[in-house]
């Protein structure tokens, strides 16, 4: 009897194991930084924009841009995900949270081999860029802003092989059309 | 033998499940099924939904499984497995089912996304993208600035050149 009851808590084990691996983000990467976090802390009242999009539609999406936008397809086609989290927090109680958790995910990001690529830190407020890859590319990328005046928070992963100066580009020619929509 | 939709129906169910039927009965459904749409098309519907599940793949249950499942149910009027352990195996069983449908890509279907549903996420994606394309601009700027400023050094300026 004793060895059927191993028997069955092995089972229950591996069970366990394989269908919380099935319940995981399927095409998670190495870049991979959850978004949860922020989503939480906006909540219902302070979340602004949450962009959420893996898988399946980022393909479609690089195959619907191939002949409009071939750069933007060539960029997306790489990627395992991308995520985007805007918070608008209008007390101070909720922006100091903000800026802890924007501090507990820097450390999460240096302990996950994470390095720090640039940081900016003005009146408008804190920038800064993490980028996750070796020497020959760059698997992923997290920014995470905070704006002073407006209490706004920003998170931005990309998970998947990314060209840095594709991406430079595609910020240069930001002309966010349907952006607003977004918000509603 | 006169037969309404109920009784009807009913038969057209035992029949698609392959149950020996009666003549007389077989033969005043096939009555009913000429006076009467809605049974034909509830037949027609049984049809399909009959071969859309047979053509569902079998998923085969480990060994294990099945004793478990054996246990909880044949064996379990004999007390010889103690409760706490009977709940532990039926938790098992229903994992491993879990388990084995996630293994047969069930559970990861590949969703199915509208026109507008693509449009949209692109929108998304662009301008997610474009947020951390910006945010990598003016970080570059920003130290463009200062060294311009003379506010930092370039690394460069401090290695020594032996120039003559």
């Amino acid at each position: 009897m004793k060895i059927k009851k191993f028997t069955i808590a092995i089972g229950m084990v591996v069970c366990l194991l394989a269908v919380a691996g099935g319940l995981s983000p399927v095409n998670a990467g190495n870049g991979f930084v959850d978004p949860e976090p922020f989503i939480d802390l906006g909540g219902e009242d302070d979340l602004t924009l949450e962009i959420s999009i893996s898988g399946a539609l980022l393909k479609m999406i690089s195959a619907g841009l191939a002949g409009a936008d071939k750069d933007l397809a060539d960029t997306v086609a790489g990627l395992h995900s991308i995520h985007a989290v805007i918070l608008t927090m209008d007390t101070e109680a909720k922006q100091l949270r903000g800026q802890e958790l924007l501090r507990a995910t820097e450390k999460r990001l240096r302990r996950g081999a994470w390095d720090r690529i640039a940081r900016v830190n003005d009146d408008e407020g804190n920038l800064s860029v993490w980028i996750f890859g070796t020497e020959e590319t760059v698997d992923g990328v997290t920014v995470l802003i905070r704006g002073k005046q407006d209490g706004e928070l920003v998170f931005v992963n990309i998970d998947g092989i990314i060209d840095l100066s594709k991406l430079e580009e595609l910020g240069e020619s930001l002309n966010l059309p349907g952006l607003d929509n977004l918000k509603d | 033998m006169n037969m309404n939709c109920e009784k009807a129906q009913a038969t057209i169910q035992e029949r698609i499940d392959g149950h020996l039927m009666d003549g007389r009965e077989l033969a005043a459904m096939e009555r009913h099924l000429e006076s009467c749409a809605a049974c034909r098309r509830f037949q027609v519907d049984m049809v399909e939904l009959h071969d859309g599940l047979a053509a569902l793949p079998e998923l085969e249950l480990p060994d294990e499984a099945l004793e478990e499942v054996w246990d909880r149910t044949v064996r379990r009027s004999s007390g010889t497995v103690p409760g706490r352990w009977r709940w532990m195996a039926a938790a098992a069983a229903v994992l491993t089912v879990a388990m084995a449908g996630s293994w047969f890509g069930l559970l990861d279907r590949e969703p199915e996304y509208s026109p507008d549903e693509i449009a949209r996420a692109t929108v998304e994606a662009r301008a997610a993208l474009g947020m951390a394309g910006q945010a990598l601009q003016r970080s570059q700027t920003v130290a463009m600035e200062e060294v311009l400023g003379g506010q930092v050094t370039p690394a460069l300026e401090k290695i020594t050149i032996g120039l003559p």
